[in-house]
Parts: C-alpha cells; sequence; structure tokens
C-alpha cells in the first residue's frame, strides 16, 4: 500500500525541525564555548604510581604516553593554574614510574619546571630519578648540569653533574669542555648558547616544530644576555678609568670588544633559516658539532650584531643606558629593548599628561615638572639623555611629548622582544 | 591429526564469517591509524608513542578477537545440537575440542597479521616518511616496506624488532585462546568471556599478586618483630602465593615491548617461551578433562 505523500511531507518537515534546532542550539553552545574564558582543571584522579600500574594491566608504556600528553597540556596551561609546577611534577612521577626509560619525559620536567618555574628541589629529584633509572644516559645529567649552571649558578653541582655525563660515550664533546668552565666558574654564556643552539638545531632535525618557540625563545635570551654582559664589563671597565660611562661607538673606537668571544649572530640566523628550509635533514650530529664551533669567533674588531631573531635595521646593536645604575638589567640593553623601554616610560607620562588635563579642563600642560609627579619619572625626562643620545622636551603647543632621537616615540612600532 | 585440522579449517572458516570479528578488526586498524595523529599532540617521542599505541592495539584486540569469538565457539555447537553429528562419528572429544582450539588460534594470529602489517605501514608512513616525497609515493612505499617487514623481520631499522614483539605477542595469545576455549567448554559466553577477561587481568597482574604476598609477609614479620617472636604467617599470604603460581605470568610475554623500543636487540629468556607453550598444553588438558566429562544431554 502506498503510503500517504503527506506523512512523508511530515516526517522530512519534523527531521528538519528536529534537527535545525539542535543545530541551532549548537551554535550557541560553539559562541559559549568559544569566547567564554575558561580555566584549566585538572580532574584526573592520580593517587600515585602504584594505583596506575595495578590498574594499567600491563600496558604500562601506553598509559605512561597517555599522561605524558596530559602533562604536556599541564605544562601548556601553567599560566591559568598556581599549581602547575606541583601538577606536573605528580604527573611525571607517574609517568616515569610507569616508564622508567621515558628520557624525553625527564628532560622535559627538567626544563618545565626548572627553567620556567625555578623549581630547583623538583629539578634535583628529577636528575636524581633518572640517574638511578638510567645511569648510563648523559641526556638527563647533562640538563641537570645545564640547569645548576645557568639558573642556579651551583658550578659544584653542574660539574658533577657534567661528570655523570661524560661518562656516557655517547655524550657531545662540548659537555666535555663544560666541566673545566664549571671547575673555573666561568663560561656560564657560552655554555648555555651551546646548549639552546644545539637543541635547537635538534629539533630542526627532528622536525619537532612544538619545541621550536621554546628553544628559540632560549637560544635569543642566551645570546643577549652573553652580549650584555661582555658591554657591560666593559663599560664599567671605561669608567673606572675615565670617570665617564662611554657609549658602545667610543667603545668600539677604543677597540674593547678585539678579540672577545661571541656569537656570530648573522651565522646563526642564516644556519637556523637554511636548516628549517631543508626540513633538518643537514643537521646530523657531527654538522651540529661543527656549526656550534663555526658560530662562535673571536676576531670581532667592534661590537657584533645582537640577537639574531629581534635585531633590525631599524634598531641595530647594544647600547649603554647609564639612566640606570650598573646593576640594573637596563644599563646595558639592545637597541630593540631600549626603544620598547622609552616606550613604555613615555607612554606613563603621556597618561599623566593626560590626567593633567582632564582635571584642569583641557589645559594643557606647560613643562614636565606640572604632570610628573614621580621625582624619578621626572628626572628620566629632564636629568638624562636617552640611550641613543638624545634629549627630551615637552612640546606644549601639541601638548606631546618630543624626542631628539626618535620623535613619534610613542607611536612607533618596536620590533617583538621574545 | 586430520580430524583436528578438519575441524580447525572449519572453525577458521566459521569464525570469519563472524561480524563481530571485522567491527574488532576495524576498530583496531582505525586506532593504530590513530597513534600517528595522537603522536603530533606530544612535543617529542613520537615514534615511542607510535609504537607503544600499536603493540598495545594489536595485542589488546587480539584478546578481544579470542574472548570474543572464543567464548561462543563450543556452546554453539551444543546450542545448535551440531555436536550431536560430530561426535557420532569417530572423532574423539579431545580431537574436537584441539581442533576449536586451533581454529580459533588461527584466526586470532590470521587478524593480528592483518594489523601487525598495518601497524607497520603506519611506522614506515609516520617515521621514515621523506618530506619530498609526494603523499601517494609515501603511501605506496609505506605498504611496500610494510609487507616486506612482514617477512624480513630486520629489513628496516625504525621496524626491526616490532615481528619479533608480535611473534611473542602471539604466544601470549594462545594462552588466553586456551582459557576461552576452557570456559566455553563448560559455561555460558556470557559468564566464559567474564572468566576470561579476568583471567587475562589476573595473570597481567601477576607480579603485582607476587608483590602483595611480599607486603603480607613483611608485614607479618614487622608485627612479630615488635613481640619477639616467630611471624604468624596469615592465609591471605598462601592464597596469593597459590595464585601467583597457578594464574598464568602473562607480563613476561610484555616486556619485550619496553625492549623493542629502547634497545637495539629484543631478548627473551627461553624459559618464558617453554612456560608459555606447557602452560597452554596445560589449560588444554584441563578443557578436554571436562569436555569428556560433560554430559551433552
Amino acid at each position: 500500500m502506498r503510503k500517504p505523500i503527506f506523512s512523508t511531507i511530515a516526517l522530512v518537515l519534523a527531521c528538519v525541525a528536529f534537527l535545525g534546532g539542535a543545530a541551532w542550539i549548537q551554535h550557541e553552545n560553539i559562541y559559549r564555548w568559544r569566547t567564554f574564558f575558561r580555566k584549566f582543571r585538572d580532574t584526573l584522579y592520580l593517587p600515585s604510581s602504584e594505583y596506575v600500574r595495578v590498574t594499567a594491566t600491563g600496558y604500562d608504556m601506553v598509559v605512561a604516553d597517555l599522561l605524558w600528553l596530559r602533562m604536556i597540556q599541564v605544562f601548556a596551561a601553567g599560566w591559568t593554574t598556581e599549581d602547575s609546577p606541583k601538577q606536573m611534577k605528580h604527573y611525571f612521577d607517574i609517568v616515569t614510574d610507569l616508564n622508567p626509560r621515558f628520557v624525553d619525559a625527564y628532560s622535559f620536567a627538567i626544563m618545565a619546571v626548572g627553567e620556567e618555574h625555578r623549581q630547583t628541589e623538583m629539578v634535583q629529584d628529577i636528575v636524581a630519578k633518572a640517574v638511578r633509572n638510567n645511569p648510563f644516559r648523559y641526556e638527563i645529567p647533562y640538563e641537570g648540569a645545564f640547569y645548576a649552571n645557568w639558573k642556579i649558578e651551583d658550578a659544584q653541582l653542574a660539574e658533577f653533574y657534567a661528570r655523570l655525563a661524560v661518562m656516557d660515550p655517547n655524550v657531545p664533546n662540548y659537555v666535555r669542555r663544560w666541566i673545566q668552565f664549571f671547575e673555573l666558574k666561568q663560561g656560564k654564556y657560552r655554555v648555555a648558547f651551546e646548549k639552546y643552539l644545539s637543541d635547537y638545531l635538534r629539533d630542526i632535525a627532528a622536525n619537532n616544530h612544538q619545541l621550536y618557540g621554546i628553544h628559540n625563545a632560549h637560544l635569543n635570551r642566551a645570546i643577549n644576555d652573553w652580549f650584555k654582559d661582555e658591554l657591560r664589563q666593559r663599560a664599567i671597565e671605561w669608567k673606572d678609568e675615565r670617570g665617564v660611562y662611554p657609549t658602545v661607538d667610543e667603545l668600539n673606537a677604543g677597540g674593547r670588544f678585539l678579540e672577545v668571544e661571541l656569537p656570530d649572530v648573522v651565522y646563526i640566523r642564516n644556519l637556523i633559516n637554511a636548516s628549517i628550509e631543508h626540513g633538518g635533514r643537514v643537521l646530523t650530529d657531527e654538522n651540529i658539532m661543527n656549526h656550534l664551533n663555526r658560530a662562535l669567533r673571536d676576531d670581532w674588531v667592534v661590537l657584533p650584531p645582537g640577537p639574531y631573531e629581534f635585531q633590525e635595521p631599524s634598531f641595530p646593536g647594544f647600547v649603554v643606558w647609564p639612566y640606570w645604575d650598573e646593576d640594573n638589567e637596563f644599563f646595558a640593553i639592545s637597541s630593540a629593548e631600549a626603544v620598547d623601554r622609552m616606550k613604555y616610560v613615555a607612554n606613563n607620562a603621556i597618561t599623566d599628561a593626560e590626567a593633567y588635563q582632564e582635571a584642569r579642563g583641557g589645559q594643557c600642560p606647560s613643562e614636565f615638572s606640572e604632570f610628573i609627579t614621580a621625582p624619578e619619572l621626572l628626572e628620566f625626562f629632564t636629568e638624562y639623555v636617552d640611550p641613543f643620545g638624545g634629549n627630551w622636551s615637552w612640546d606644549a603647543e601639541n601638548c606631546e611629548i618630543v624626542s631628539s632621537s626618535f620623535p613619534n616615540i610613542t607611536t612607533m612600532t618596536v620590533p617583538a622582544i621574545r | 591429526m586430520r580430524e583436528i585440522l578438519a575441524i580447525a579449517k572449519n572453525t577458521f572458516k566459521e569464525a570469519i564469517r563472524n561480524r563481530i570479528l571485522y567491527v574488532i578488526l576495524i576498530f583496531a586498524l582505525l586506532l593504530i591509524m590513530f597513534s600517528g595523529v595522537l603522536s603530533e599532540l606530544t612535543i617529542s617521542s613520537r615514534d615511542q608513542i607510535i609504537k607503544d599505541m600499536g603493540f598495545a592495539a594489536i595485542n589488546l584486540f587480539g584478546v578481544a578477537i579470542a574472548v570474543f569469538v572464543g567464548v561462543s565457539l563450543v556452546y554453539n555447537e551444543l546450542e545448535k545440537k551440531t555436536i550431536y553429528t560430530i561426535v557420532s562419528k569417530p572423532i574423539g572429544r579431545w580431537q574436537f575440542l584441539l581442533g576449536k582450539y586451533f581454529g580459533l588460534l588461527l584466526t586470532v594470529w590470521v587478524n593480528m597479521l592483518v594489523m601487525t602489517y598495518f601497524f607497520l605501514v603506519s611506522l614506515h608512513f609516520n617515521i621514515e616518511a621523506d618530506p619530498d616525497s609526494s603523499l601517494l609515493q609515501v603511501l605506496g612505499g609505506s605498504l611496500g616496506k610494510g609487507f616486506v617487514n612482514l617477512f624480513a623481520w630486520g629489513a628496516f631499522e625504525a621496524t626491526r624488532n616490532v615481528m619479533f614483539v608480535i611473534a611473542i605477542s602471539c604466544l601470549e595469545l594462545a594462552i588466553i585462546t586456551a582459557f576461552a576455549i576452557l570456559f566455553s567448554s563448560f559455561s555460558t559466553p556470557t559468564l566464559s568471556m567474564f572468566l576470561t577477561v579476568f583471567t587475562f587481568v589476573a595473570g597481567r597482574s601477576n607480579e603485582h599478586i607476587v608483590r602483595f604476598a611480599d607486603h603480607i609477609m613483611n608485614n607479618a614479620h614487622k608485627i612479630a618483630a615488635t613481640g619477639d617472636t616467630v611471624p604468624d604467617v596469615p592465609f591471605a599470604y598462601y592464597f596469593a602465593e597459590v595464585a601467583a603460581h597457578i594464574m598464568p605470568n602473562l607480563g613476561a610475554f610484555h616486556r619485550t615491548v619496553a625492549q623493542a623500543i629502547y634497545e637495539d636487540k629484543v631478548q627473551i629468556w627461553p624459559g618464558t617461551l617453554i612456560y608459555g607453550v606447557i602452560y597452554t598444553a596445560g589449560i588444554l588438558c584441563l578443557s578436554i578433562l571436562i569436555f569428556n566429562r560433560r554430559n551433552f544431554k
């Protein structure tokens, strides 16, 4: 018997209505999901590795892998949770109890809880556990040695870990050199440079995009700190000799950077770009060692260009900024960071000027002292030249701050600094 | 022997017609392929995750096939009364049961071989792929390499130990299959399924049972030390000890997975292999014993 046509149409309409309604509600759900801020909440209950091991019924390694992925998520959510290092350590303990040979988990944990959150005791626990479980692998004591030297500046501990690392015949050659550096309490920046550049190149060789950003930032920071440290030392020497702080040009003219060992950032930038372009296939362990040696030069005549990433023609090189004292992080600084800082201070002053205008019915102040109340900030604009040798002035006619170095300091584009 | 082979052949034919087999197989293949996607979520140890997931999927779904297909094999013969036509012929009950066992084992092993092939393809595709090659070239190359790998176990660096681990896993599944037949010979499919799964879990937890026994004994010693007396060994200790000896030690077979991932060579104590064979034989003998005494009315 033929089914009446209207019942078919009714069914089709009902289908469309129900599914359409569901899609409409889902559309609202998606909107909410996208716009609502969600705090990462770890709801996975993991009492101890013993319980997890029993429930894993022999698939310990798979469970370790899944918890490892969760640990990475906890690390990524570290900005929204307070106890991220503790959580990560808990995951780490379970992951490495289930799979004690999971070397990457140890390395990652040291980087995450150590370098990013500076939990020294946790790092020592991690290294101790790694050495216990993998006594013949250099990777973990190598990470531990680097962390001890770079972050907590404990040369003795760093040397101890480095000696453990060199017991593995596969250890990279430069780690053997580290022992001498640690003994003499020298070469802090060189060690960091070698570590981060080789890590980065290994990531490229392994096509590990996820770690590019992290190691890129680490390498830039290490190179930047190295340059700043050399510049700071020479500026202080100059001040001790002549009573005034020098400019970088004066230091260059005085031959103060002759035979100073510093990274060749042009070489590094080209190397990284070319390696990424070729998918890292040209990077063998031996090649990486060669690049590490070639990326360091000591035949400089003047201070070479700075960090490879945020170095650009508008803001070249480094500056000495005597407004800050010698121990201040802004005393010897890259030009890009200096501009960034200047802009930050100028914007604060502009906010004060706007508040002044608002309080006085739009009347523009006639000089800095009228609207800048903080004495240090006032000094910044009136007593000191800016890091590029220019002066600040207040343009009462246009109601704006003017710099003889950078006229549009509040609106200019500053390269991203990492 | 001919009788056993004939029953095994028929059992295999019957098993591969079972739809649940294909559902499990498709699910396993999807999981193996998914391991490549999962590995994209990690920041390192990509190869390790693909291998771990692959080995676990093959093993777990091998167990699932043995359980879901195996538990109803003997029961169905009884339920459909087809057993009468078989036992009325000059075929012993032991031959019937062994035929069923080998037929089921063949089904499990063939399915494992299919899963292993896809696992090998997935490994070659994800680990060894040349970024300059097109997707079709990589896929074609991986399909070919996977096939070669099934016969030449050590042909490729990235998959050198895979087949060895799978071979050991096959032995583990021979034990589970024997249990499926054992339980199927005297109980209903649902009960058999639960009993086989419990046996698998207990077998995988054998080492924990041993640790539990040690823990009980240590506690007894501690209590005895406080009173300066001879420890009174609790009953639970003997129970755990006996259970650890009777239950299959399946964890011993699974240890090769870690070796395959972290070491150049996979090694297994020959005693473990002998243990696997004689334990299976023992369970089959028990099955025959029970089946021989069973009344079909």
